[in-house]
């Protein structure tokens, strides 16, 4: 098909666009060239091609951009679990540090390993002394003589049992006595007078080891002669009946003072409170809607 | 087509399909829709999207989201004759590209989506016909006509020189 005055539109159209091929287009121009007052009309088709405005963009592409969900998914649960990690630690934390009952508690285990150690180092100069001298000798001397103080030293062992949670050695009942003095605030001077009464010379200085021991914590030298296992058997089982006796107060003034303290605050919280309530009673009786704190009171409209 | 690939057309192609939307519509807020609307279904069907036709893809949807759009809100009045706008005259140098619009604003649908596909985007009559799912010899026809209504508007230039 060759280009005449018929059709030349749509070759000139085409020429414009560009779907011609390069033998087309010399054809065009031939036949153009041939009719030079068509030339404005092939000028026409080239100005009739739009040209897109640069100012016309789509503003918002982030709305259009994508993340793959298991990517996004695994991060977030990524975030999570560090997250919620530290959450829990950290509330672990703070429990265990700012609870008061535990401060307590945490207090007093303090002391009792602290006892222990001291135990511990008796023991060891005790053995040094005395090579024969074991544990289970001990043991099963403590046994016996536990037959034969019959129903009197039974009442004594769960007095020990409580001991247990301390780790009770037998042979160390003595030097753990003063934790469980600090617990119950008992006194102890009967204990001693008890002791002078009835041990003898030997075991006088199995009772001045365990009284040395019970000071360890102090952080005093502890030198403990102690004799053979025979001669100390009377003193060990005075110091189980010690261990049953009330202990001093004198031994530790400074826990002791701190206990009447938080008493005497206890009391007097308790006693204010009281009168509160009594207080706050007898306006409900009125029926006027006030509050009363101490001897502040505040009207409530 | 990976994530990566999807970004990079919405890099690419984004500001192309909302002109070319905006274009035939002349309607900003619908053009955003249907850009959105059509970046939305490459989204979903990526992985059956191959990479390398990722604007052509573009362009077929955001073609016939336009098309459902203008049937279903009669915006657009189709006009398949040039009578009307018969009178208007050309006026050569800066006020040359507005009138072209304003030529163009007067075509129907189908011709203006394909002058636009060709002057805009410089598409081949074959890959016009994918596009907008007609054959490339109706291509061909319709812009040809579409030209002939355009140059009627502008070809008054003697008449007005």
């Amino acid at each position: 098909m060759t280009i005449n005055r018929q059709n030349y539109e749509e070759y000139f159209m085409l020429y414009a666009d560009g779907e011609l091929d390069e033998r087309q287009r010399q054809a065009v121009e031939e036949f153009v060239l041939e009719n030079p007052g068509l030339q404005t009309e092939l000028a026409l088709f080239s100005e009739l091609k739009l040209s897109p405005d640069k100012e016309d963009v789509f503003r918002e592409k982030n709305v259009l951009y994508r993340k793959s969900e298991t990517s996004r998914s695994a991060s977030l649960i990524r975030w999570w679990h560090v997250a919620a990690s530290i959450l829990i630690l950290a509330g672990i934390f703070t429990l265990i540090n700012y609870s008061p009952d535990r401060n307590a508690g945490n207090q007093l285990t303090g002391r009792v390993e602290t006892v222990k150690k001291d135990t511990t180092a008796i023991n060891a100069i005790e053995e040094e002394k005395h090579p024969l001298y074991r544990k289970k000798g001990m043991d099963s001397m403590y046994a016996s003589k536990l037959t034969e103080t019959g129903k009197a030293d039974e009442q004594l062992m769960p007095e020990r049992k409580k001991q247990s949670a301390v780790k009770v050695n037998k042979y160390t009942n003595e030097t753990e006595q003063p934790v469980d003095n600090e617990v119950s605030g008992s006194n102890q001077p009967e204990s001693n007078r008890a002791l002078a009464t009835r041990n003898q010379p030997e075991s006088n200085q199995v009772l001045a080891a365990s009284t040395l021991i019970s000071h360890a914590e102090s952080g005093t030298e502890i030198k403990v002669d102690v004799g053979p296992p025979e001669k100390n058997y009377n003193s060990i089982l005075t110091s189980a009946e010690i261990n049953s006796l009330p202990p001093s107060v004198e031994e530790f003034p400074a826990e002791q003072g701190y206990i009447a303290t938080r008493k005497r605050a206890i009391r007097s919280f308790l006693h204010k409170a009281s009168h509160i309530i009594d207080k706050a009673a007898e306006l409900r009786k009125t029926e006027q809607l006030n509050i009363r704190l101490g001897n502040i009171e505040l009207a409530v409209q | 087509m990976t994530e990566s690939d999807y970004n990079d057309c919405v890099n690419n192609y984004a500001d192309n399909v909302y002109r070319f939307i905006f274009k035939n519509l002349g309607h900003e807020e619908d053009a955003r829709d249907i850009v959105q609307g059509a970046f939305e279904k490459m989204w979903t069907g990526r992985k059956e999207i191959d990479a390398q036709r990722c604007k052509s893809y573009l362009f077929t949807v955001a073609y016939n989201l336009m098309i459902d759009h203008t049937r279903k809100v009669k915006r657009i009045i189709l006009k398949e004759g040039f009578s009307e706008t018969a009178g208007i005259v050309y006026q050569p140098s800066g006020d040359h590209k507005r009138m072209l619009e304003t030529a163009l604003a007067a075509l129907n649908e189908t011709q203006r989506a394909l002058v636009l596909l060709k002057d805009y985007e410089g598409y081949s009559y074959e890959e016009i016909g994918r596009i907008t799912a007609l054959s490339e010899s109706q291509v061909k026809v319709y812009l040809f006509r579409a030209r002939a209504q355009l140059r009627a508007l502008l070809g008054k230039k003697e008449n007005v020189l």
